[in-house]
């Protein structure tokens, strides 16, 4: 499994491009920029499906049009989440300069523990992690450690905005650490993706 | 809604201590107002005053006060 990472024009978030060598298709992690995400696509690739990490606008941005390009794409987010595709003040982009809400009709909603198969033998597990915005989900595949803006590695996490609670963040934070082994390779919303150990080592 | 009452919604949306801000508090001051601050403090001006602040009104308040004399 290879997961490449395209950093947003908006706020530098994430979107995490998930491939297989086996597979003609790609899992995306949130929908920034869409250019960025097809510039890491070979010619048979398709997105067969995007995952919402949280409603926040910095990481749906494109999503619009990922389905018009994708019209099979499925979306996967948490209700929360979901409810905030569909409404430009929920997803703060009403606040800038281009409102965004989703046009498509099909959302499909991940609960704690959801399994969604990817490829052959290559599992997606959600995690709720609410805190940052009460719809945060977390996915884990394999070592890999899809924490939105739920964790960020040496940063605090931001629960100021509609739908924040940093008690709710807290208990995420602290499951989430659970899950972190040291080769555990952690993939923000924000920032690089390393291994604890390696963000350990930069501390130092 | 009284000062105190607006004042009390600031604390709370940008998560300082409360009694902290004072009609005088100069904006500049406030370290909780970074970005993500002032994002909200226009969603709460607008879901609690139905009032659209922009960044380049933000950037003309120079007290607490211005703020809460907008939400009014």
């Amino acid at each position: 499994m290879n997961v490449i990472q395209v950093i947003n024009e908006v706020f530098t978030s994430n979107t995490y491009v998930i491939s297989n060598d086996n597979s003609d298709w790609v899992w995306l992690i949130d929908i920034g920029n869409l250019i960025g995400v097809l510039n890491t696509l070979s010619e048979k690739q398709q997105v067969r499906g995007v995952f919402i990490t949280h409603p926040h606008y910095d990481h749906i941005y494109s999503i619009n049009q990922l389905i018009e390009l994708y019209p099979d794409c499925q979306v996967f987010a948490s209700a929360q989440t979901s409810e905030g595709l569909y409404s430009a003040k929920l997803n703060l982009s009403f606040y800038h300069d281009f409102p965004i809400e989703f046009k498509g009709t099909d959302i499909k909603v991940l609960n704690e523990g959801a399994t969604i198969e990817l490829f052959d033998k290559y599992y997606l597990e959600a995690m709720k992690t609410p805190g940052h915005h009460w719809g945060c989900l977390s996915f884990r595949i394999n070592n890999y450690l899809f924490t939105g803006d739920s964790y960020i590695p040496n940063f605090e996490v931001v629960t100021k905005l509609k739908g924040g609670n940093k008690e709710a963040a807290l208990e995420s934070l602290d499951r989430l650490k659970k899950n972190i082994k040291q080769d555990t390779i952690i993939c923000p919303g924000h920032g690089k993706m390393q291994t604890m150990h390696e963000f350990s080592n930069k501390d130092k | 809604m009284t000062n105190e009452e607006k004042i009390s919604l600031i604390e709370d949306a940008l998560e300082i201590e409360p009694s902290t801000l004072k009609p005088e508090t100069l904006v500049g001051n406030i370290s909780e107002l970074d970005s993500m601050g002032k994002l909200t403090l226009i969603v709460l001006c607008d879901d609690e005053f139905n009032k659209k602040l922009t960044g380049e009104k933000l950037k003309e308040f120079n007290t607490v006060q211005d703020i809460l004399d907008f939400m009014a």
